[in-house]
């Protein structure tokens, strides 16, 4: 019971912090901000 | 839309940065590439104030007395974020230092005269204040952390929010030594905008954990020509490239297309500044032009010591020739909100030559720190602003002496600006705009007077400093914030601008990603996106930013340096 409990509470705390750094863009690919001028030139 | 040549519109940094990465990187031969431009330098002016004083911008408005130095602003850098300006310079040879890089002369000097602000904020009773207590309530912290976590992709969502606007409900922000080091060291007014204001949260995070010492201002041997514009001048010249100084681009020609989106210029229309008179540039198929849209030093003005700087109510150069693309594109951004609201971007600025160093040894007493070290902002005790509360009244830089290559040793330069200048000076009774050179050393005086830890008061050097002047010259500039303008994203084109086959944008009013204006940064930046779209090189080759602003380390010194 104890172990389900550290469990559940380990992974809660690993999705809102997932979830957190998701909200906040922390994980951005910034080459893609340069993609725009990639796809100008194609164009 | 790989391209073979070049023309560039503007002879500033951006531009003679992009002609360098189409040089190196992109294989070109130099003399594919020609500049048009009223001078060699933009905003990064730095001389003899005879040389200047027959330029373009003072052609109406000669100076009398033409001794001394002129340098309308002066530049701090940053290395952990001036990242594409530091590979750029790394890239040619210094112009006085043999065996150099341009880069390696600027760290050599940087690496011998470190900066440590010992006197970053003073105020008249007080002397030196402790500036590292930046003085902020939670209301203050609140606030500044919704922003610096605010991620990019949400922006938007300050378009047209200026910094007052951001705060108004917390107004105890502007009168901490948090916003009097900010706003100076940066050149922030509360009209800015909050959007600009988030990125150099974001950018400058490392620096807000020490900015009362400025430990990470990074500063070039001498002056700003010589130190970053005539290196690349020399470069680009040996490489065969094309000055046409003296012009001015003045219209364009733009290719009729079915849907009236397509930005293809066919020719531009030249003025020669001189004589005025006009010639047609036609623009082929191969030609890529490269536009800086818009200056902080157009229509500057100086005066001199006993002349105050006239007021020029010209629109920007360059701005006026990117409101005709404008005005014929929908998405070339509004250079209205960036020129038509002088009230929020006007500065005046002072450079003082003196003969000997007996003012440069009385502010090396005051400020407890020797020449080269410092921004030093004098902070007011009565009531400056609209709504009555206390604020910075100057700032200046003491630069390491010499300043200029010619500059004789017993000689001292001194730079230092007025953020507000309308307001009214403590000692000398009339508005900073409307001082002569000698009435804002005396302002200077009758500042240093008020911190001065004695026991002999610097007013009782008066004469002799006095006597030192070789000149003082105001310069009035109209537009030298603008760039920092309330505004929203839209307002500024992008470097490569939708439907455009052969036109970049490039300079301080132009919106790439995360990059912060007002920097020597954003500006080689844009020229180097504009060489590699237009030489077909990837853009993933880009220098590699740094982001602090996700750098675990930095977050946590940040978040306790807002408790300090």
């Amino acid at each position: 019971m104890k172990k389900a409990f550290w469990l559940t509470a380990a992974l809660s705390v690993a999705a809102a912090t997932a979830y957190a750094l998701h909200k906040l863009d922390w994980f951005h690919d910034e080459a893609k901000d340069y993609t725009i001028f990639e796809s100008h030139r194609a164009a | 839309m790989i391209k073979h040549k070049a023309i560039m519109i503007g002879a500033g940094l951006a531009n003679m940065a992009s002609a360098v990465y189409l040089i190196q990187e992109g294989h070109w031969a130099g003399d594919a590439i020609t500049f048009y431009g009223i001078d060699d330098h933009g905003s990064n002016d730095g001389s003899a104030a005879s040389e200047q004083a027959v330029d373009y911008w003072n052609q109406n408005h000669p100076l009398e007395n033409t001794k001394g130095y002129l340098a309308r602003g002066g530049r701090m850098l940053n290395y952990r974020t001036y990242v594409d300006l530091m590979d750029l310079l790394s890239r040619i040879p210094s112009a006085t230092e043999a065996g150099m890089t341009a880069a390696e002369d600027t760290r050599d000097f940087d690496a011998k005269h470190r900066t440590f602000d010992k006197a970053r904020l003073m105020r008249r009773g007080e002397g030196i204040l402790q500036a590292g207590k930046l003085g902020l309530n939670n209301q203050d912290r609140l606030l500044l952390t919704k922003l610096v976590m605010m991620p990019d992709k949400d922006e938007e969502q300050l378009d047209n929010l200026s910094i007052a606007d951001y705060f108004k409900d917390d107004p105890h922000l502007f009168t901490t030594n948090f916003w009097y080091m900010w706003e100076t060291t940066f050149a922030f007014r509360i009209q800015s905008s909050v959007q600009e204001l988030r990125r150099y949260m974001h950018m400058m995070l490392y620096e807000f954990t020490q900015i009362e010492h400025l430990v990470g201002v990074n500063r070039t041997r001498y002056n700003q020509f010589e130190s970053i514009m005539l290196p690349l001048i020399n470069y680009l010249k040996d490489a065969g490239v094309h000055f046409e100084l003296g012009t001015i681009v003045t219209d364009w020609q733009f290719k009729d297309s079915q849907m009236q989106d397509e930005i293809t210029v066919t020719g531009l229309e030249i003025t020669d500044a001189n004589s005025g008179e006009v010639t047609h540039l036609p623009v082929d198929d191969d030609t890529a032009v490269i536009f800086t849209n818009g200056s902080i030093t157009d229509s500057a003005t100086i005066g001199d010591y006993h002349t105050p700087a006239r007021e020029n109510m010209d629109y920007g150069l360059s701005a006026n020739l990117w409101k005709k693309a404008a005005e014929r594109f929908y998405n070339l951004g509004n250079p209205d909100k960036f020129f038509a609201d002088r009230n929020a971007s006007e500065w005046v600025s002072f450079t003082l030559t003196t003969s000997d160093h007996v003012l440069l040894n009385e502010i090396t007493r005051i400020t407890t720190q020797v020449p080269g070290n410092a921004l030093n902002s004098f902070l007011s005790t009565a009531p400056v602003t609209e709504d009555g509360k206390p604020d910075v009244n100057m700032s200046i830089v003491v630069h390491h002496q010499p300043h200029f290559t010619t500059q004789k040793p017993n000689e001292a330069v001194i730079w230092g600006y007025f953020l507000y200048p309308r307001r009214t000076g403590e000692f000398v009774a009339k508005p900073y705009i409307e001082m002569t050179g000698e009435e804002m050393l005396q302002e200077l005086i009758g500042q240093l007077s008020m911190v001065d830890p004695g026991p002999i008061n610097i007013r009782e050097k008066t004469d002799a400093i006095m006597a030192s002047v070789i000149n003082c010259i105001p310069c009035y500039m109209p537009y030298a914030s603008a760039l920092f303008n309330n505004r929203a994203k839209a307002d500024r084109p992008i470097v490569i601008p939708a439907h455009s086959t052969n036109l970049a944008f490039t300079g301080e009013f132009v919106e790439q990603p995360y990059q912060m204006v007002f920097t020597e940064q954003s500006a080689v930046r844009s020229g180097e996106i504009a060489a590699y779209h237009f030489a077909g090189i990837p853009m993933r080759r880009l220098v590699k930013t740094p982001r602090y602003d996700k750098d675990i380390p930095t977050l946590l010194r940040a978040t306790k340096k807002m408790f300090e």
